[in-house]
């Protein structure tokens, strides 16, 4: 079994993922709650017109339920920081919440993709908290489905469950790589003041 | 039994290679893109360094507002000059737009503010727009005209077609006279018109959008905040 599929090292890896999506989903909502007051306000995320979280509030995507999307943040990352607490304490989880958790972290994990295509190609502009939330996202999703692979939570060829151990971290670092390359490509007359 | 441990050994090593394989591609798009941003960023650099030759900088002046340009708001108590140069089809030109439009607002008292066309190339419709919006300027509506390609921007921008059919819509739209506009989109001119603001802007040094210059000088900022105070800076002045 590998690391951190075990107990306590998972227990790590739901608590630093849960820990900074939700830190960053909170600026976010406080900085939003900062607009409502004052229109004008200045958010802390505003560093240049294509890297700012201001703009990136105004928009309809920023508000896909009708109410702010970092609400979702705080409440979907609180039960990420719950379950870490729980797995730390030594819980010994029933299948089906380990399911539950799978299915909810699958369903943040195609919102953020959403969000990412939709910052890039429709809004093009970036909002650094926001990214800081794919980035937590990113492990979490990863790790959690071979975690639960290795557990036999989700039933799956030997095979795959092997392949899957083996280059968890990998595939975590290619996505990184990807999705930073995608902004950078994206983003290259503003990144080099074109 | 250790037969199988040494298969088991070849399959990790074998594992180990190509490991280091995905890690060594990874790693190699990454120092890459660092290499590209770089040398992106040190090119306008060198033809800053070519512009701030004596030579340069006493016909710069004169290439930064001509005659003809286009003023977007002429200042009552004019301390300053703010000049854009543009392409309608630009996305980070429609990202600067809200604020431009913002500093205009602020301080539209005391800085002028002035449009030129930059098309590039990248862009399909970024000729397009521009000629619509100069045939619109022949008829005085070129303030309308610059606002309308902005604000429609994400439905046009970054199609494969031509979009002249939609820009005479708008044109349309703005009560223009119909017939002068068509004859001056047609017109060699309006495009000649366009290709001059850019030929200035190429002797210029500029190379992307949108690129600023405040009285004169390239603005060199990193924030929209640097980018206010330095627009207040000169107004106050």
């Amino acid at each position: 079994m590998p690391r951190f599929a075990q107990q306590r090292a998972f227990g790590l890896v739901l608590l630093v993922t849960g820990a900074v999506g939700w830190v960053a989903s909170a600026i976010l909502v406080l900085e939003r709650f900062a607009m409502y007051k004052n229109p004008g306000h200045v958010t802390s995320c505003d560093v240049n017109p294509w890297v700012s979280c201001g703009r990136v509030m105004g928009t309809w995507q920023s508000q896909l339920f009708g109410f702010p999307n970092p609400l979702i943040g705080i409440v979907a990352f609180a039960i990420v920081l719950a379950t870490a607490m729980a797995v730390l304490a030594g819980a010994d989880l029933a299948r089906w919440y380990w399911l539950g958790l799978q299915a909810g972290v699958v369903l943040g994990a195609v919102f953020a993709v959403w969000l990412w295509s939709q910052a890039l190609f429709e809004i093009y502009v970036l909002c650094l908290y926001c990214m800081v939330v794919w980035a937590a996202m990113v492990p979490l999703l990863v790790l959690l489905t071979v975690r639960n692979l290795v557990h036999g939570v989700i039933p799956a060829p030997k095979a795959v469950t092997a392949f899957a151990t083996t280059w968890a971290g990998t595939i975590v670092a290619a996505i990184y790589v990807v999705v930073a390359l995608s902004v950078v490509v994206r983003f290259f007359p503003a990144i080099t003041g074109g | 039994m250790e037969c199988h441990v040494k298969d088991n050994a070849k399959a990790e090593s074998g594992l180990k290679t190509s490991k280091i394989i995905v890690w060594s591609l990874l790693a190699a798009v990454i120092i890459a893109a660092v290499v590209a941003v770089i040398m992106a960023q040190s090119g306008p650099k060198a033809s800053d360094s070519a512009n701030a030759a004596p030579e340069g900088t006493a016909s710069q002046a004169s290439l930064v507002v001509r005659e003809n340009s286009h003023i977007l708001s002429q200042a009552k108590d004019e301390k300053a000059v703010l000049v854009e140069f543009l392409d309608f089809e630009c996305e980070s030109c429609g990202a600067a737009y809200p604020f431009v439009e913002e500093l205009r607002s602020k301080y539209g008292e005391n800085v002028t503010f002035v449009q030129r066309y930059f098309p590039l190339p990248g862009h399909l419709n970024s000729m397009n727009s521009a000629v619509a919006v100069e045939a619109a300027a022949q008829q005085g509506s070129h303030e309308a005209m610059y606002k309308k390609m902005f604000e429609t921007q994400s439905q046009w921008g970054e199609s494969a077609d031509n979009k002249s059919a939609v820009f005479r819509g708008y044109a349309e739209e703005l009560g223009l006279d119909m017939a002068a506009f068509d004859r001056a989109v047609a017109d060699p001119a309006t495009k000649a018109r366009v290709e001059f603001d850019k030929a200035d802007g190429q002797a210029l040094g500029v190379t992307g959008t949108p690129t600023f210059f405040l009285d004169g000088e390239l603005l060199k900022v990193q924030s929209l905040e640097q980018f206010d105070a330095a627009v207040a800076a000169t107004a106050a002045n």
